[in-house]
């Protein structure tokens, strides 16, 4: 249970899946303009990665890696499909991300709008297929997974929150006209990197 | 749009990294040096142009509910399929993009490019704007990757590039190029300038 | 028409089948051809530890050839015991990853050795382990000694490009030629891998290098992966130490 719970937190603050690995750039970018749309893309995030995290670690164990398919009988102990790895964790969370997208459609209109194009580009979020490859890589049990999943999830919500809330201030301020939007995002997200530089010190 | 306009214009217009704001996380993480930059930008290229010949041919008969799933099927095909070639006959090459294959799956630009415009034009226009937009993109990597090259370890393809005078006088390799905070703070200054130049602003 | 859902199910079923065609055929086609590469690539990196490559032109006939005409290999157990292999099966085609899975009795190290006729040149061992994202592969070669390091090579790893991938870059293998595993004690202490260049003063200087500036935790993962296959050896490198001294005081 301890072992989950520092888990959880690692995710989240120390090896932040944004702000440590980078990954999920783009999105973190392009929609952390307001925090009322930062909060809804987080929570599509958070409940992407918590659904296709435990089905790609099944995926894995049981359809996909060297011997995996013994289950089916001795002759197909051999068989090592991992070279679909890739498409398969790819399809999964595209999957997801098509199921989210249409339970978004029905819930807020608004909220649907507002991600436009990037609500699909959630299939290319590279922090979500990031989880699923550092899970077999680092072989965690379902349960580490599950745990991961969700974890890196929350941490990545926190992130774009912050910087959309940086974002409304900032608009106060005067900033050379070429700089806005992109350019300040990524000064201010190189700040920020920086500071989260001294979380990887930290052992828990 | 004309033929030519499709080519060039994602160049330097439209940008696919600074202007349309995608692949920062793969623009991000392979840049540290020159050589990952360059192979990452062809082998993107490469791809795009593939799923968006791909795509073209077959955007009548894609339904639209499913569409995600169908590029992301696509697009995982023809990366595996190259990593696979290349595997069996360029194995160095193959070592080196082993890496990044993750990372061209999950790079928006191509579904970014299937979705905006090969999915809506025909096949010639969508190479072309496939192969434009994909050098655009290495274009902004090459930059990058030489710029935090030199920066931060005095080296360009590995050759030393700063003269030993400079060392004797007290310069020292700027460790931060190398990491990421390095890359974003890099990244904001050239979308600064090429902002600047092109007079492409974003208003907040 | 195209929004019923029979037409998707067909579509996306057809869609399927051809790239899972695609992918499988070529998986299938090209396997033998990848394999052999894997195969002369291992032997590459042998005779690389070992120091016996000269350039990277050779021909992949050429490399199995250099490989068969210097190379001896064998597996021990973890009580340092060399161990007959059932027919069939090949030093080679031990796979260092699965044995680390078996229980420890079980486990087989396989041990490559360079000789020149029946003199012993160097010794090389399998190295592998977690870095920051990914498993390194690679050799150790040491002298005959068994204490001095000969050279160590990685050739599979998936760190990030430019930094934690430099332990694929020869400056940063160079570094540890010459350096020693074992301290005057006798104790194994393995190469120890510091942030900054070790000071020239330092006692410890004999088991210390410099790490990746920047690729902390691949540098890190390099340093417990070396204890931690040398670990395995220790036994049987320990017997054959013993065997050295006593050959020094005949």
């Amino acid at each position: 249970m301890l072992e989950m719970l520092s888990l959880g937190i690692k995710s989240v603050f120390v090896e932040n899946i944004l702000l440590a690995y980078f990954l999920g750039m783009c999105s973190f970018l392009a929609v952390s303009k307001k925090v009322t749309t930062a909060i809804g893309l987080g929570f599509a995030v958070v409940f992407v990665m918590a659904i296709t995290t435990p089905v790609n670690w099944l995926a894995h164990e049981y359809l996909l890696k060297a011997g995996a398919l013994s289950w089916l009988g001795s002759q197909f102990s051999e068989v090592d499909l991992s070279y679909l790895n890739y498409i398969a964790f790819i399809a999964v969370i595209a999957a997801m991300v098509q199921i989210a997208e249409m339970a978004i459609e029905k819930i807020s209109m608004k909220l649907y709008t507002a991600l436009g194009i990037f609500l699909p580009l959630i299939t290319v979020n590279c922090a979500i297929l990031g989880v699923s490859l550092f899970m077999i890589e680092r072989k965690y049990t379902l349960g580490q997974s599950t745990v991961f999943g969700v974890s890196s999830g929350i941490g990545w919500m926190l992130a774009i929150i912050a910087m959309a809330a940086i974002r409304e201030k900032l608009k106060y301020s005067n900033v050379p006209k070429p700089l806005r939007g992109l350019g300040i995002t990524m000064l201010l997200t190189g700040l920020i990197a920086m500071a989260f530089m001294t979380f990887s010190g930290i052992n828990i | 749009m004309s033929n030519k306009k499709t080519f060039f214009e994602p160049i330097i217009h439209n940008n696919p990294v600074t202007i349309q704001i995608l692949g920062i996380c793969s623009a991000l993480a392979v840049t540290t040096q020159l050589k990952p930059s360059l192979v990452m930008g062809i082998a993107v290229t490469v791809i795009i142009a593939m799923s968006s010949l791909i795509v073209s041919l077959i955007r009548s008969f894609i339904p639209k509910k499913i569409r995600i799933i169908v590029e992301m099927t696509i697009i995982a095909t023809m990366v595996i399929l190259v990593d696979q070639i290349l595997r069996a006959y360029m194995f160095d090459v193959s070592k080196q993009l082993s890496v990044f294959v993750g990372l061209i799956i999950t790079n928006c630009i191509v579904l970014g490019r299937l979705e905006g415009f090969a999915l809506i034009n025909k096949p010639i226009p969508s190479i072309l704007d496939g192969i434009g937009n994909g050098i655009g993109y290495s274009l902004i990597l090459v930059v990058v990757g030489a710029g935090r090259e030199i920066l931060g370890a005095g080296t360009l393809m590995g050759y030393s590039v700063i003269p030993q005078s400079l060392y004797n006088a007290g310069y020292e390799n700027n460790g931060l190029m190398v990491l990421a905070p390095g890359a974003f703070i890099l990244l904001g200054l050239i979308v600064w300038l090429q902002r600047a130049v092109t007079g492409h602003y974003e208003e907040e | 028409m195209r929004n019923s859902n029979l037409y998707t199910f067909i579509f996306i079923s057809i869609v399927t089948i051809i790239c899972a065609g695609l992918l499988s055929s070529a998986a299938f086609y090209l396997k033998d051809k990848q394999q052999t590469n894997v195969e002369v690539d291992m032997k590459k990196n042998i005779l690389k530890a070992v120091k016996l490559l000269e350039n990277n032109k050779m021909s992949q006939q050429e490399i199995l050839d250099l490989y068969n005409q210097n190379i001896e290999n064998y597996v021990v157990n973890n009580l340092g015991e060399i161990i007959n292999l059932p027919e069939g099966i090949l030093v080679e085609d031990i796979d260092p990853e699965k044995e680390d899975t078996k229980p420890e009795s079980d486990r087989l190290f396989p041990v490559y050795v360079k000789k020149s006729r029946t003199v012993v040149l160097a010794y090389c061992i399998p190295i592998l382990g977690k870095g920051l994202w990914s498993t390194m592969y690679g050799y150790l070669a040491l002298e005959p000694d068994l204490n001095t390091i000969l050279g160590i090579t990685f050739y599979k790893q998936a760190e990030t490009p430019g930094l934690g991938s430099e332990v694929e870059a020869e400056n940063f293998q160079n570094k540890f030629i010459g350096k020693q595993i074992w301290d005057d004690e006798d104790n194994l202490v393995s190469v120890k891998i510091l942030k900054l260049e070790p000071s020239p003063n330092s006692p410890n200087i004999m088991y210390e290098v410099a790490g990746i500036s920047g690729a902390t935790k691949t540098s890190d993962g390099v340093m417990n992966l070396l204890l931690k296959d040398l670990t395995k050896y220790e036994t049987y490198f320990r017997n054959l130490r013993k065997e050295l001294v006593q050959k020094e005081e005949i």
